[in-house]
Parts: structure tokens; sequence; C-alpha cells
């Protein structure tokens, strides 16, 4: 390559980066804001919830790293009632939507962190054998992913919540969308709580 | 209310052990070389404690030191729960190593005496720890005082509030073991504000719940100094009536004013009961270093405070959280102090950082269980405005009934803050 060609390239990738830098500085700036005021906002949600979301008990969902649109539907689904629960109706009413979208960016933003459940091995085995048949493909990497930003990250998440869940869905107390209403009408209860057993059991530092 | 008069600002002040002169004659030795700028956090109670940690997790730049005098920390929150029979004491206690190995909160472990407002010291016993921000949460005293005949040094152990600490509750319960079937429990419930009323509504449900199935003869007359102020209240009265129909017989409005304890015997303006145990919960006041570092306001009581920050009204530079300041709504909870530290913390890490501090916003929420398995839940939401804290009616509320669902996040819920504060 001769050096005129090779300053070319240096050339033509840093005014690429000058015209594109402006708007991604916008854009971060724009979310680091929404961060700090959800780190705020977020204090309370933080005393059931755990310290950054990394909540410690098992009726209570680990919102910490889990992804940012769906914490925005959770909350929306909960201010509206559409999502059956006890004081997160309350609760979720408290907060403006700029403010839920604030929660949302600082949660997602922190580590998801998966200390070990007590989960039972057999159902786990059973749970990841229905895991590669029924569910991989929208609930990526063993639950640590999703294909579509609405759905949860299931992989580490509390087994009591899971399960407490997981009975809404079944009783038609909270809709789910129609692929994964299709999928569990092919499971029975057992092979859906043995998936539940599955997610329950990753734990640690993944991938 | 009767005005707070001489005679019953010392008698509380006697209540206390010696108050130390604020200035003292010898400057003493500064206790731990300083490392930065340093919060000094006097309390690890649920404000304290949280609010070291958030300190450090804000900014870690920060020197914190956090001063307790116990090693081992005794919850209130749940104790309740131990008289029914539905957890043990051990539950609550727990230390405050991890906030020193995970956070780096330096620890001190000794009696603050008194926070030296203009020299900017946390005089203790042993020396002074210089600061350049205090946040204080010495929790409550007693007005001992206000009930004619009750002996600081005596009474407490004849008729013990137990408002304290988790193992003042526990030494309840051996009372109430002790106590023959079919024996009077009276229950005395001061005027507000006092910490966490809601809390003592629980606690007669959870006497009941203890007399209906180990002395089921027995009887629990509640006097309450006000009439159902407590978030809850209607629920309370209404689980009451369902659980404990011929248990529990509740007469709001009769306030304890003199009391014989040797006789076991206490006053109101109309009557006099004879308890075989007596739960009597006197009126309170901010902690005693509240008190000796001058921090309570025109009422004599309680420390007025800046609700942005928690930043002292009559003390500027010392932040007042938890049950000793004059929070937000009144409320005086270990989630309102668990909210309240946070806010500070967050507020000193702002302007230790070149940060605009974000105007605060929190969620007060309370549990209560009324037996073994049902609990309910109660939520406010404040949001600060100017030096004030305005309550959001738009969100919050209590729930509708009883619920086993609710019963497994009251648990939640405790274990959650126990070791937010603690891990």
């Amino acid at each position: 390559m001769s050096m005129f060609r090779c300053w070319r390239v240096v050339g033509c990738i840093a005014l690429t980066l000058m015209a594109a830098t402006p708007a991604l500085a916008q854009k971060s700036s724009k979310k680091a804001k929404a961060i700090e005021l959800g780190e705020m906002l977020g204090q309370s949600c933080m005393a059931c919830h755990g310290t950054r979301g990394a909540s410690t008990e098992q009726a209570v969902p680990i919102i910490g790293g889990q992804n940012d649109v769906f914490i925005g539907l959770s909350m929306n689904a909960y201010r509206d009632g559409s999502r059956p629960s006890t004081i997160m109706e309350r609760i979720a009413k408290a907060y403006s939507p700029r403010e839920i979208d604030a929660l949302a960016a600082y949660f997602s933003a922190q580590p998801f962190r998966r200390p070990a459940q007590d989960t039972d091995p057999e159902k786990v085995a059973q749970g990841q054998a229905i895991h590669a048949k029924k569910c991989k493909k929208c609930h990526l990497h063993d639950g640590r992913d999703t294909s579509e930003a609405d759905s949860p990250l299931l992989a580490g998440q509390k087994l009591e919540y899971l399960k407490r869940n997981m009975a809404e869905i079944i009783a038609g107390n909270r809709s789910v969308e129609s692929k994964m209403d299709a999928a569990l009408k092919e499971l029975s209860r057992e092979e859906i709580e043995a998936t539940l057993h599955f997610y329950a059991a990753q734990h640690g530092e993944l991938r | 209310m009767k005005s707070i008069g001489r005679r019953d600002f010392l008698s509380f002040a006697g209540g206390l052990a010696s108050l130390p002169l604020i200035t003292p004659l010898v400057r003493a030795a500064e206790l731990l070389p300083r490392k930065g700028i340093r919060v000094v956090v006097v309390g690890g109670g649920f404000g304290g404690a949280i609010a070291a940690k958030t300190l450090r997790l804000a900014n870690p730049e920060l020197e914190v030191v956090l001063v307790e005098r116990n090693r081992t920390y005794s919850a209130l929150p749940g104790s309740n729960w131990v008289i029914g029979g539905s957890r043990r004491i051990g539950e609550n206690r727990l230390t405050y190593d991890r906030l020193e190995g995970s956070y780096g909160v330096r620890l001190l472990y000794g009696e603050a005496l008194a926070v030296d407002v203009a020299a900017k010291n946390v005089m203790l016993e042993a020396g002074t720890l210089s600061y350049d921000f205090a946040i204080v949460a010495p929790g409550i005293g007693f007005r001992f005082g206000d009930i004619e005949g009750y002996v600081p040094g005596e009474t407490p152990e004849l008729f013990p509030h137990a408002w304290g600490s988790g193992e003042e509750v526990a030494g309840l319960k051996k009372r109430l073991e002790e106590m023959k079937n079919g024996g009077l429990v009276v229950v005395s419930l001061p005027l507000p504000p006092y910490r966490c009323p809601q809390a003592a509504y629980e606690r007669i449900s959870q006497i009941a719940f203890y007399l209906k199935q180990a002395k089921p003869r027995s009887k629990v007359i509640v006097l309450d100094g006000s009439k159902n102020i407590a978030s809850l209240a209607n629920l309370f009265l209404d689980g009451w009536s369902r659980n404990y129909p011929s248990l529990i017989e509740y007469r709001g409005g009769q306030q304890v004013l003199k009391i014989d304890a040797p006789r076991s015997r206490l006053s109101t303006a109309n009557e006099t009961l004879r308890a075989d145990l007596a739960n009597l919960i006197p009126p309170q006041t901010a902690g005693a270093l509240a008190h000796s570092s001058g921090l309570v306001g025109d009422d004599k009581r309680w420390c007025p405070v800046d609700h942005a920050s928690y930043e002292s009204i009559v003390a500027p530079g010392v932040y007042v959280i938890g049950d000793a300041c004059l929070g937000d709504d009144g409320q005086k909870s270990a989630s309102a102090a668990n909210a309240q530290g946070k806010a500070c913390a967050l507020n000193i890490a702002a302007l230790t950082s070149r940060r605009k501090p974000q105007p605060h916003f929190y969620a007060n929420v309370l549990y209560s269980l009324l037996d073994d398995t049902q609990g309910a839940s109660a939520v406010t939401f404040y949001r600060g405005e100017g030096q004030q804290a305005r309550l959001i009616d738009k969100a919050g509320g209590e729930a509708h009934q009883w619920s086993e669902l609710e019963g497994r996040y009251a648990r939640a819920w405790l274990g959650s803050m126990l070791a937010e504060m603690s891990s």
C-alpha cells in the first residue's frame, strides 16, 4: 500500500468518525443523564430489589442488568394493571414516562448478579432439553440474552419469582406475546417448571 | 397536645446518661488520621448504615467513617414476628464487617457524645473525629417525664417498651411466656409523632396471635393515645375483629398519664387498669445525641431539616436522618430512614464531585403481618420541592386486604433491607 493511499484511508476513517461523533456523543450524554436520574429514582427500588437491583430475595426479581425495554414495559403494565401485582401497581403510578425510562436506563446498565440457587438437578436437565427444543430461538444463550428486546433475561432469575409469574401467565392473568403463548400450550406443567429450574440454575460469571 | 415545659425537659434530660459538655476543656486527640474529604456518619441503624454504604458507592473518593456503639445490631422491623413465633431473633441481628470489607467504610465502635458543630468534630469518649460533613442518625429517645410515676432506671424492667431494639422485643416475648393463661396484657401507645405507629399495631397483632395459640383465655387491652393514626389502621382493626374477636379490646384516644409500675397499674384520664403484663411505649423525642449537639428545633423534640438534603436547619453542615428528624410528613420508619439516608448520601456525593444534586424522590414502604402468614403493605411517595417534601397523591396507597402473598413479600422486604444495609 502506498503512503498516499494509506493516509487517504486514515483520512476517510477520521472524517467518518468526526461526522458520527456529535450524534453519538449527544446520544450517550442523553443516556448518561437518564442513568444519573435513574440512580436517584432507583434508590427506593433497591430496598426490596437489592443494591443496584441485585435482589437477595427469592420472592423479588433481580432487576439489575435486566433489559431496559422489558423493565419499561413491566412498569407500564403494572401502572395500568394489565400485569397483576400487589404493591407494584401502587408504586409504578408514582413515576412519569420519562422517569420510567430513566429507571430502565439505570438498572439495565447494572451487572446481572447470579448467585447460586437451590434447584432440582433432574428438573434442570429436563429443562435444558426443553429449552433447546422450544425456547432457545427467543431466549438466547440459555436465557442470558433475548432475540427481542421486549422479552426478559431469564438466566439466574429468582426461581420463586419465575414460578409465581409463570403461574400468572398460565392462569391467563398476565398476557404474553403469541409466540410464547403457543410454546406454552405445547408443554405440560411439569415441563414448564423444569425449564424454570434450568434458567434459575444458571449462576456465577457467565460467558 | 400539652406544651413542653421546663420540668418535662429536665425530666427527659435526667433520663439520659450524664450529658457531655459541648466544649471540652482540652482538645481531645483525633481518633483517625484523615484520608481526604471526610463524612462521619453517627449511628448504624437503617438510616446511618445505608447512608455510609451509599456514600462510598456514589463517590469512592470520600472517606466515610461510621460511628456505632454496637458491634452487633438487632433490628426492630420483623422483631414483632418473634412474639408471634414465626421468626427467630437471631435472624434480626447483623454486623457491619462487610460495609468495611466490600465498600471501604471505616468503622469506629464507640459512643458518640456530641457533635461540636462549630469545630466540625464528633466527640467520643476516646477522642474526636473531625469532619467535612456529619450525618447524624441517633434514632429516638423517650420522654419518660411525660408519664407521672415513671422511673427511668426501674420502669422499663417492669413495663417494657421494647421499642429500642430487637433484643428488647425478644425479652417481651419471654415475659408473655411467663404470664398466666387468662392474664391481661395492656399495650399503651403514645401520642404521635413516634417511631413507626404501624409497627405498634403489628405488635398488638403478634401478641394476640401468640396468646390465641398459647394462652387463649388471656386478653389485650390497647390504650392508644391517639385514634387510628397508623397506616393500615382500618385493616388492622378489621383483621383483629376477624382473627382475635374476644382477644383484643381497642380504646382510642386513651393516653396513659400516670403509672404505678411496682403495683402494675396504669391510669388514663378515665380509668385505672391492673395489668399482668404492660407494654408501655412512652412518648418520644430525637435520640440523646441530637439533644447534646443542639440539633433539636423549637419544639424541643425533633430535628428540623431541609428536605432536599436533610441538612439541619439549626446547624448547617450537619445532616439529620431517620426517626430523629422532623421527617417527611412526620413519617418515622425503617423504610423512611433508609430512603432518607440514601437521598442524603447522594446529595453529599454530588456536592463533593461537582455534580448537580438530583431532587430527591422516594417511597416509604411499610409491611406488616397480622399473624404468621397474612401480610399487608402501605406505600407513600415523596418528591423534594425546594426545602419541602411533597406527598405524591396519585400513587402509593394501602393494600385492600390481608393476603398470604403480601405476607411473603413482607418477609422478603425485611430480608432485603437487612441485606442491603449490611452486605
